[in-house]
């Protein structure tokens, strides 16, 4: 017992003295929890200790789950200093019932309004005020090929969806899985309807979807197309789509089990980790045509602790986005930089494709930006059913997809 | 009782920490979560009141009704099979059989576990690329099928298959300790008559060993109507909607889809059900109590 007292004693003192002397901790919530994110993360927790901070790593498996913690501390009133969300419709709510702390005068001081593209700024921007720092743009509709695979039947690269359905046949034909999915998530499947939806309207279809008007625009002939492709996906794929995790899908390619593979600038970094070289023994692309790359990105939601920002939240939100860190960051992340200035010759084949794009003005804005998380999720999970039912037509995409987006 | 009434209220001194913690956690839960219900909140409360308007949107969704129309099919399975299982499980322990401990601490080894153990084992046993299909035809079965996980139509019945292997352990366990009860004359008796033994067992011992089999039931409900770690585990409410349950669907729009009076409204229709279940049941139990105290 004797030890035990002590033992609270010195706990007790400890934390007390922790309180008084790391003013500048910051317990930051986020969901980078596999082998490349990590050690992305890790450079933003290693610079903001160099600045004499303290990173209280708060990691969460799954963005879902760590959103749900971070939300449940905010209600609590217990909110950290930082918590992952994505860039967009995400922090709407936050927002409205004002629990985020502006950012105005860290974007004012950092001049964020000439260094990062107007769209991001647009994203983290409410009512004229910031309410988000922007850590990383994804592109997330990267066509991933095995080489080896490719090789075995002879085929390319393909440059358009029909030359990826006869290499797709052929894959089939040699005993090769055509097209790997994802499926634990409905996510996934929202994701390969986008790379989809994006290559066939480009930039100003995709603005016709995501407009008002969205629903009339499936109906028409320009969005045929992408019905057609999603109906047909799913005769590609093989039977362990669900229930089946991103990396290890990744893994189908990397091990050239799967021809084919549709995911975001993730899974690039998560290859690299794995001791590949994105671009030799795994090919990439932007969708298959070289279409606008579609652009989703991660932020830092700061909540209002007291009064405005806190000192540890604003020199959190300047070294997340410093050119050194940005360089670091999204090199051990496989992304894209948020602001100008970011040396980018040191990206691999598939990240400069995408940077590429997006210097080109090729690319548009994820559906996370516009759509709110319940269009999100309705969209998602009615895709994951049509996904699994092998009846379902190019007339089923259309009336189901237009339904999604009049209801919601 | 009487002859300590001069201590009572030390026993409910004693017993107050647990009666704050009820009224608290529980019953001002369940009041705040059926407030939210009537609101229009998003992601955080707000005290804009509609009423039942979400209660509306909840039963019009085909999503929430897929869910229930689910639990329902997994749970009259569940629950039939459990007891089913559990009771011949239970009678064949009741035998005097050698190694009996053994036995019963494997068929109850399967309760120990978490659904959400139980529901990854599960995934991997029947994971058509790597489970006992692919170990089956790695035996030279070439067309060997068991891909149920996958099949829509079909992936409800994996979700039954592994909570019964979890399930029916704990209802063999509950019965058995009844059938020990049961007194050793009765089956004297019986014998005495020349009644075959499987007639004994329903006609018999099954009556006496009811509050037994109804207090295993109203576990097993109870379970089936939380299922959510298990749906999340073995098939993630896949393929398509095919294993989608409330409790998942309530989860999901908490959090994921921002939406919390909808996921209030059905956490309250959660608790409907099962006061649903549980009044009937509290009733039958005592009217049977007070006809044999008669």
């Amino acid at each position: 017992m004797k030890y035990l007292a002590l033992a609270f004693a010195t706990t007790a003192t400890t934390a007390l003295t922790a309180i008084g002397a790391h003013a500048q901790s910051a317990e930051v919530v986020h969901w980078w929890t596999s082998a490349a994110e990590s050690a992305g993360v890790g450079v933003i927790a290693h610079a903001y200790d160099g600045l004499g901070g303290e990173w209280i790593d708060q990691a969460v498996a799954g963005s879902d789950a760590a959103k749900a913690a971070a939300i449940s501390r905010m209600v609590g009133g217990n909110p950290p200093e930082a918590a992952q969300f994505s860039l967009g419709a995400d922090i709407d709510n936050l927002v409205d019932s004002a629990v985020l702390a502006p950012l105005d005068q860290v974007a004012t001081a950092d001049h964020w309004a000439d260094i990062m593209p107007a769209a991001v700024m647009d994203a983290v921007t409410r009512d004229g005020h910031v309410y988000g720092v922007p850590i990383q743009l994804q592109g997330t509709n990267f066509l991933f090929a095995s080489r080896d695979a490719l090789e075995k039947v002879g085929a390319e690269m393909p440059q358009t969806w029909d030359a990826f359905f006869a290499t797709g046949d052929k894959l089939r034909d040699a005993g090769i899985i055509p097209f790997a999915q994802a499926g634990d998530r409905d996510v996934w499947f929202m994701n390969t309807f986008q790379a989809v939806l994006a290559s066939v309207v480009g930039t100003e279809g995709w603005n016709e979807f995501t407009g008002p008007n969205g629903p009339e625009f499936v109906r028409t002939e320009a969005f045929r197309p992408v019905a057609e492709i999603m109906a047909k996906l799913p005769s590609y794929a093989d039977v362990g789509v669900s229930g089946r995790q991103w990396n290890i899908t990744n893994q189908m390619i990397l091990n050239g089990e799967a021809g084919f593979f549709i995911m975001g600038g993730w899974a690039i970094g998560e290859i690299g980790a794995a001791g590949f070289t994105p671009g030799e023994e795994v090919l990439c692309g932007v969708g298959p045509n070289q279409g606008p790359l579609v652009v989703a990105g991660d932020i830092w939601a700061m909540p209002a602790k007291g009064d405005g920002l806190t000192e540890a939240q604003v020199k959190l939100a300047e070294v997340t986005t410093s050119v050194e860190v940005q360089a670091a960051f999204t090199a051990a992340m496989g992304s894209l930089p948020v602001r100008s200035g970011v040396d980018t010759s040191g990206f691999n084949a598939c990240a400069a494709a995408g940077a590429a794009s997006i210097a080109e003005g090729n690319s548009v804005m994820a559906l996370f930006i516009n759509f709110s998380p319940e269009k999100l999720g309705a969209l998602g999970s009615e895709l994951k059913v049509l996904w699994v039912n092998s009846d379902a037509t190019a007339d089923d995409y259309v009336e189901t997809i237009a339904g999604v987006l009049e209801n919601y | 009782m009487a002859k300590f009434s001069g201590t009572r209220a030390h026993v409910y001194l004693a017993m107050m920490p647990v009666w704050i913690i009820v009224l608290v956690a529980l019953v001002g839960s369940t009041i705040w979560t059926f407030v939210i219900s009537l609101t229009s909140s998003k992601l955080l409360p707000v005290y804009k009141f509609n009423f039942f308007h979400q209660y509306e949107l909840l039963l019009k969704l085909p999503a929430w009704q897929v869910a229930v129309s689910n639990l329902i099919v997994f749970g009259l399975l569940f629950i039939a099979i459990c007891l089913v299982f559990g009771f011949i499980m239970a009678i064949m322990m009741d035998q005097r059989i050698r190694g009996e401990a053994l036995f019963r601490t494997i068929f109850l080894y399967p309760y120990a576990m978490s659904f959400v153990v139980t529901g990854l084992v599960w995934q991997w046993v029947l994971n058509p690329g790597f489970g006992i299909q692919a170990a089956v035809r790695g035996l030279g079965f070439e067309t060997f099928t068991f891909d149920w996980i996958v099949q829509p139509k079909r992936a409800i019945y994996v979700l039954v298959l592994a909570a019964v292997w979890q399930g029916s352990g704990l209802v063999m366990a509950i019965l058995l300790a009844g059938l020990r009860g049961v007194d050793e004359d009765l089956w004297k008796a019986t014998r005495i008559d020349g009644i075959a033994k499987w007639r004994v067992y329903p006609s018999i011992v099954l009556p006496i060993i009811a509050p037994m089999a109804a207090t295993a039931t109203v576990l097993l409900a109870v379970s089936v109507v939380k299922a959510y770690d298990l749906v999340v585990a073995l098939t993630g409410g896949g393929p398509g909607n095919a294993t989608e349950v409330p409790a998942k669907f309530v989860m999901e729009n908490l959090f994921a889809r921002q939406n919390i009076a909808l996921a209030n409204a059905g956490a309250i229709m959660m608790l409907v059900a099962v006061v649903a279940i549980l009044v009937p049941m509290y009733y039958a139990r005592r009217y049977s109590a007070q006809k044999a105290g008669a």
